[in-house]
């Protein structure tokens, strides 16, 4: 029986692997005509679709009603799933994480850089609105953040998966799975809030616990607090790692964060000096200083914002390589 | 420690969804049960949301007062009842606010025990 090693979509090789399981990978939608595989004989490696013994699994998987949609979910999710997950022990490779944040960057640097770029601008425009329209802006920004996450997330975890997906995909959260996706990026949100007035611990448990709602909601398609449940209660078995590794992949925008706190509180201790710790003369040179303070914070959204980009690039290796790790099927 | 929910509850869709509009409702009143079909929803939430305008609008209008006034009612010769007449005058409309909020929120509490009740009540019949 001859055997197989196939590049996955992070760039790394797997197997040797027999007929058999790449056979049984194609069913499930983890390969594709374009992935790239490499039989023992061969010197280099070569589009599936090249290999004439799996022309017919190939087929199969384009048969309408066997493969997925378009920004559909590449993995089947039977009955059974969910109870499976839960039942297994999660294992969440630390270092391996932290290595598929540079090896997903080089095996698809433009596509990542495009998608991160279209998420980011996204985003962008949430913030802008969030800072512009009082009241009603944070909330459109809360709504709409989960389902531009989620399908962002969705096909970078379909392109770490070998799929052939488009950066432009990124909005296929407004077709997927839209309503779900919204509630989820919206009471999480919301309850972590609620819980950040109960001494901020309990939110920084919530906010590490259901990481990967929006990301289940779109992967697996499932009831937004089948979701949020399914999150938590995996995550909470390993959360302590899942809280370092949150950390540790997105170090700059928390080093900022901590510098931007910091260089805003020295701002207005400064001012509470001037006025001569009088509530009454600080808010009136807060009031006469509003135009300075509106661009204190936009200057530092703006920073916060690039930083994020940046960051964002590496990050989402990371964070797509953990969610197979605890979701996904154990192979590679 | 549990690290999971009963396995009952976990095959109980409905009574998973119900669990998730509540939550919802939690998060915003009204919102858990328009999602749920429940068109007294839209009350819940006209009557949360017109709640916490008021409360953001006035409130931020009675902390300048506050700031604004603040030696006038704190200093060595104020009156505490002359204070508290004045400041009542701008703390009712907050007050209002936050209690319409509170009251949108009981509302939509009952809404979703009536559903999860309801989903009980259909698990136990089949």
């Amino acid at each position: 029986m001859a055997n197989y090693t196939i590049i996955g979509g992070d760039g790394k090789e797997y197997g040797p692997v027999s007929d058999a399981e790449l056979r049984q990978w194609i069913a499930e939608g983890r390969l594709n005509a374009e992935s790239r595989v490499k039989a023992e004989s061969d010197a280099e490696f070569r589009a599936l679709a090249q290999f004439p013994e799996f022309a017919a699994a190939l087929k199969q998987q384009a048969t309408p009603g066997i493969i997925a949609p378009p920004g559909a979910s590449a993995e089947p999710v039977d009955a059974n799933w969910e109870t499976n997950v839960l039942a297994r022990e999660p294992e969440l490779k630390f270092g391996e994480c932290l290595a598929a944040g540079w090896s997903f960057l080089g095996a698809n640097a433009g596509f990542v850089i495009a998608a991160v770029f279209l998420a980011w601008v996204a985003n962008l425009v949430l913030v802008a609105i969030s800072l512009t329209l009082p009241l009603i802006g944070p909330f459109i920004l809360l709504c709409f953040n989960g389902v531009i996450m989620g399908g962002f997330y969705l096909v970078c975890l379909r392109r770490l998966r070998g799929e052939t997906v488009s950066p432009s995909e990124v909005f296929c959260g407004f077709k997927i799975a839209f309503p779900q996706l919204l509630l989820t990026g919206l009471v999480s949100a919301l309850l972590a809030e609620l819980a950040f007035c109960c001494f901020i611990l309990p939110a920084v448990y919530l906010f590490v616990a259901w990481f990967f709602a929006v990301v289940l909601v779109a992967d697996k398609r499932l009831f937004f607090w089948n979701a949020m449940e399914l999150s938590r209660k995996v995550v909470t078995r390993v959360w302590f790692e899942m809280f370092v590794l949150i950390l540790v992949a997105f170090l700059p925008v928390l080093i900022f964060q901590i510098f931007n706190l910091i260089h805003t509180g020295k701002y207005f201790m400064d001012l509470w000096d001037q006025t001569g710790h009088n509530w009454q003369q600080l808010a009136q040179t807060m009031q006469s200083q509003a135009a300075s303070i509106r661009n204190l914070t936009v200057e530092s959204t703006l920073i916060g914002q690039l930083i994020y980009l940046v960051n964002l690039f590496y990050c989402t290796g990371v964070i797509i390589r953990a969610y197979e790790n605890l979701f996904g099927s154990r192979k590679p | 420690m549990r690290t999971s929910s009963a396995p009952e509850s976990r095959d109980d869709p409905g009574r998973q969804k119900a669990r998730g509009y509540l939550a919802t409702n939690l998060a915003v009143p009204g919102l858990g049960s328009l999602v749920a079909g429940r068109k007294v929803g839209v009350l819940q939430m006209i009557l949360y949301l017109s709640g916490f305008v008021i409360t953001m609008v006035f409130g931020i209008r009675f902390v300048e007062w506050s700031l604004a006034h603040w030696s006038e009612y704190h200093g060595p010769d104020a009156d505490p009842i002359t204070a508290l007449v004045a400041m009542w005058q701008h703390v009712r409309w907050p007050f209002l606010g936050v209690a319409m909020c509170v009251l949108a929120w009981l509302w939509s509490f009952i809404t979703s025990r009536s559903l999860l009740a309801e989903t009980k009540a259909k698990s136990a019949a089949h």
